[in-house]
């Protein structure tokens, strides 16, 4: 393989990370890690921090259109970023001293349940929408509502912010274990306990995403675990598949969007499992 | 202290007939209590300004690197062993403390300026979460503020974990 070879393909790999990524309010992580180490035979150490590049990459090429366009909801996100990056901070904390392959498994099993979960909620139901009264998402102002593509702006209230924020804390921790964005838990977290719009998980996930990853960047990147040689072509292919994927996740129905996840956060799933057993 | 400027219009269902202006900037959500003072914008603009800019640095770093390692043999061979097991680059150092990268980019080290991307890159949503704190003091949310400069706090604290955890 010449040089430029291995740039190609990696701009690829970075191309469908960044665009499904970008979809689904995922990182692009389950693609990157998996093709680096099995496929091109990185050292797993680089892979991860070329995947938490990835990640950041994703998040801020989507956001730009998603919080222009009030698809993300900015608030909601900040007040996430809490948990998310705390547990970054333990998560890097933990990587010395817990057994991967437990952490596979029961991810494995989150991810079954988070997938069937969305799946089912595929065709609306009128109960589904309305979320609990909760006093402090009416203190911290997190409701809000967003124009979806027909021009109808659809309006939806925020509950059980703080199980919600507890949730965040362990994708934080996942996140940095593992070099994924953790979108996989977040968007299920914020679509069945916060009720938020498929959608508008989607898109506040891919907002949060960035900040959760540099903070697990800076780690990588002192440990000497970003490599420019690997991970400047992913990040420039994911730069570009974000930008394009946000164009397209607006016109895209509730119903593609959430058998989509499901099929994809199914394939993660497996493969964690796999990795686990 | 004037904790809430602005009204959140969430009560009230925004104008249902906006489907023209939908895709154009701080014109679909006038009832919005966030965006009187445009947070939204302020943080579009913020990411579209990292994201190119680091995009082209990545692209130029990534060029002189493929320029380099066609004339630089050794190169060439450490890439090629990447198929063999966990890779080692010998000849293209990795440059992960700041002296070393500084250095590297006086040299225009490919490497070394493409790295220089990947860090602005990484520090694109740090200074988003800076940027919004800086709104929500000028606005005096305070509880935004404070939940915003904890989260930086946070950021911030991870480069100096990553010493403490790597010994």
């Amino acid at each position: 393989m010449t040089p430029v070879e291995l740039t190609g393909i990696l701009l690829l790999v970075g191309l469908t990370a960044g665009s499904l990524g970008a979809l689904l309010g995922l990182g692009g992580g389950f693609v990157v890690v998996p093709f680096l180490t099995l496929v091109l035979g990185v050292n797993i150490h680089l892979a991860i921090g070329t995947s938490i590049v990835a990640v950041v990459a994703t998040s801020s090429g989507a956001a730009v259109a998603y919080v222009r366009d009030n698809l993300a909801n900015l608030r909601v996100g900040m007040f996430l970023e809490l948990g998310t990056t705390a547990g970054a901070i333990t998560g890097a904390w933990l990587a010395s001293m817990v057994a991967p392959r437990l952490l596979y498994l029961l991810l494995g099993l989150v991810l079954i349940d988070s997938a069937r979960a969305v799946w089912r909620k595929r065709t609306p139901q009128a109960e589904d929408r309305v979320a609990p009264p909760d006093a402090l998402a009416d203190r911290l102002r997190l409701h809000n509502h967003y124009v979806d593509a027909t021009g109808i702006a659809v309006s939806y209230r925020v509950g059980r912010t703080k199980l919600t924020l507890a949730l965040m804390y362990v994708a934080g921790i996942t996140s940095a274990l593992l070099g994924v964005g953790s979108g996989s838990m977040k968007v299920p977290a914020m679509d069945r306990a916060m009720g938020l719009p498929i959608k508008v998980s989607a898109a506040t996930s891919n907002f949060m995403m960035g900040v959760t990853a540099a903070t697990s960047a800076g780690v990588y990147f002192s440990r000497g675990d970003i490599d420019p040689l690997i991970t400047a072509p992913v990040a420039i292919g994911v730069l570009l598949g974000a930008v394009g994927g946000s164009r397209i996740l607006p016109r895209l129905s509730d119903t593609r969007i959430r058998i989509l996840f499901a099929v994809v956060v199914l394939a993660i799933a497996a493969t964690m499992l796999a990795k686990g057993v | 202290m004037g904790d809430q400027p602005i009204q959140s219009g969430t009560s009230e269902p925004p104008d249902r007939h906006t489907s023209p202006d939908a895709g154009i900037p701080g014109m679909d959500k006038g009832t919005d209590g966030a965006d009187s003072y445009h947070l939204d914008l302020v943080i579009s603009k913020l990411l579209l300004i990292g994201v190119s800019l680091s995009l082209v640095i990545i692209a130029v770093g990534t060029t002189l690197t493929l320029v380099a390692a066609a004339t630089k043999q050794a190169a060439r061979s450490s890439i090629t062993d990447l198929r063999h097991g966990s890779l080692e680059l010998p000849a293209l150092t990795v440059p992960h403390t700041v002296h070393a990268l500084l250095s590297g980019i006086g040299r225009f080290d490919g490497p070394a300026v493409a790295m220089l991307g990947l860090l602005l890159l990484i520090a694109t949503p740090m200074a988003r979460v800076a940027a919004s704190a800086f709104v929500f003091l000028a606005v005096r949310d305070a509880k935004f503020a404070l939940i915003t400069l904890a989260v930086l706090v946070i950021l911030l604290g991870s480069f100096e974990f990553g010493h403490l955890v790597s010994g």
